[in-house]
């Protein structure tokens, strides 16, 4: 049996786990949905007083997404670990940071990507302001991947524990912070007029890195976890 | 402006968390070492 | 004479361990309470108040030592885990994840501390500055440490993974202390200087010192102390811990 090149590989772990978030279509639009109540909740907390809604907004949708995001994270190798088929990755002649990397991927075309597209929607629930929308939508595109790939790095430690509850977010979100504070900050920046671009560079720089790293972060963490 | 309540309660705090930091090994260390003991004594027994 | 080399390697057997922790941490304890009685003596009776602060500044010597162990211990938690899980040496995964509740412990009084220091100076108990929230995530990173460890059943298997997301932590520390700095700066917070406009006065500085090296060698003691209890704790079953256990039947124990 031939040893299947890089490429083979990687499409076809990815095309496996889309295949698999669209059978379970109603699981993998949960985080979503929450997202959506998350936004919701606030004009709800605070009163739907145009000006004070449109000055959270930013905020407000970034952490609506943060949440969404930690709320995938569980799943993300659960399954896998349960079935057997993790074990049968570490395994597998190709390199595990390449099979992770094209998990978290998937988990970001299938998570975060339509929350990316439903940003406007939501930006309207919010009223934020027109000339926001295109800082908010470039500093999630940029950041939103920066979160699936730390969160995957954290979740690939606690593959294996049975019920890890709150555990996984609890550990994710101090890393998360300079994510949240560039990303949502990076819009705030642009509302008082101000250099907005910077920030969201700053995230590029940090998802360039994360790319190469977490994957092989991931990848180790596993064979630590894994007993 | 007396910051005399302030300077007890930072410093109550410190001696506080000190003690618990030096306290509680030595407490478990010493209830480890009873277990021990407790259960050579039932495997001699 | 053994080679240091020598030394080193067999401190790394368990009873051999326990015997050094146990015979060297009364003298760091010890010799901190000394220190730590000088430097608090010398920071609340001998230092003169400062002209702008007054007398709330007398804080400052339990803070500052408290606020860089916080930092100091973060990082030697981290390089043990490193060292645990290149070369699997189970001493360095119990010595990090010892490591790990002094240093929350620090982080704590750094916090508290520096909120009462700061009511009566900023009038608010909090500011979310870049120092103050960087020292907050670093507790929860610390209390993310503990509870990934206290979740795994296999002591050295918990070890290995809260020591590994220790050492992302390590990574992230800057990152996360620069990024509230720049937010800082966007919002214009407030500009909290931990000295205020006076600068420490040479006879001033000596209790500081004093408290510094008292929480260093404090930590050395603590770390020796939970490390010899955790290493007990798991060899329970092993005949050198019992002989410990039995033989110090008689008397308390250290």
């Amino acid at each position: 049996m031939n040893t299947p090149t890089l490429p083979r590989a990687a499409g076809a772990m990815l095309a496996r786990d889309l295949r698999l978030a669209w059978r379970r279509r109603g699981d993998t639009l949960q985080p979503l949905l929450f997202a959506v109540l998350v936004v919701a909740m606030f004009p709800l907390a605070l009163g739907s007083e145009r000006a004070r809604l449109a000055m959270l907004a930013p905020g407000a949708i970034w952490v609506a997404a943060l949440l969404a995001s930690l709320q995938g994270l569980d799943a993300l190798f659960r399954s896998d670990a349960e079935d057997g088929s993790l074990e049968q990755q570490l395994l597998a002649p190709v390199p595990l940071s390449l099979l992770l990397a094209c998990r978290m991927l998937a988990h970001w075309l299938t998570g975060s990507l339509p929350l990316i597209l439903i940003a406007p929607v939501l930006a309207q629930l919010l009223f934020l302001p027109n000339y926001l929308l295109a800082p908010l939508l470039l500093s999630l595109l940029v950041g939103t991947p920066l979160l699936v790939l730390l969160g995957s790095t954290v979740a690939a430690l606690t593959v294996g524990m049975r019920r890890s509850g709150m555990l996984l977010p609890l550990l994710a979100l101090p890393l998360y912070v300079p994510v949240l504070v560039f990303g949502a900050g990076s819009v705030m920046a642009a509302a008082q007029g101000q250099d907005w671009l910077g920030a969201v560079l700053l995230l590029a720089a940090g998802l360039a890195l994360a790319v190469v790293l977490a994957p092989l972060a991931a990848a180790a963490a596993i064979r630590i976890a894994l007993p | 402006m007396t910051y005399l309540h302030y300077i007890i309660a930072a410093y109550s705090v410190f001696g506080v968390v000190l003690a618990w930091d030096g306290l509680t090994p030595w407490l478990r260390y010493r209830r480890v070492l009873r277990a021990i003991r407790q259960k050579a004594a039932r495997k001699g027994a | 004479m053994k080679s240091p080399i020598l030394w080193f390697n067999q401190l790394g057997s368990p009873p051999n361990f326990h015997a050094f922790a146990s015979r060297w941490m009364p003298w760091y304890f010890g010799t901190a309470l000394l220190l730590l009685a000088i430097g608090v003596w010398g920071a609340l009776f001998r230092v003169p108040a400062d002209y702008q602060q007054g007398d709330s500044y007398r804080i400052l010597f339990i803070h500052v030592p408290c606020a860089y162990m916080s930092l100091f211990v973060y990082a030697t938690m981290a390089i043990q885990a490193a060292i645990a899980l290149v070369w699997r040496i189970k001493l360095c995964e119990i010595l990090a994840m010892a490591c790990a509740p002094i240093g929350a412990a620090f982080t704590t009084i750094t916090l508290a501390t520096g909120s009462i220091w700061g009511r009566p100076m900023w009038g608010t108990w909090w500011d979310w500055d870049p120092r103050l929230t960087s020292e907050l995530v670093l507790l929860f990173l610390y209390i993310g440490v503990i509870a990934l460890d206290a979740s795994i059943e296999d002591r050295r298997r918990g070890a290995r993974v809260a020591g590994f997301l220790a050492m992302i932590g390590l990574i992230n520390l800057p990152i996360i202390h620069y990024s509230v700095y720049w937010w800082n700066s966007l919002h214009q917070g407030q500009t909290i200087r931990l000295l205020g406009p006076s600068k420490m006065d040479s006879r001033m500085i000596w209790p500081l010192i004093a408290t510094i090296a008292a929480m260093q060698l404090w930590f050395f003691g603590s770390l020796l102390s939970r490390a010899r209890t955790m290493l007990l704790e798991r060899e329970a079953g092993k005949a050198w811990a019992s002989g410990i256990a039995c033989s110090d039947g008689t008397r308390a124990s250290q």
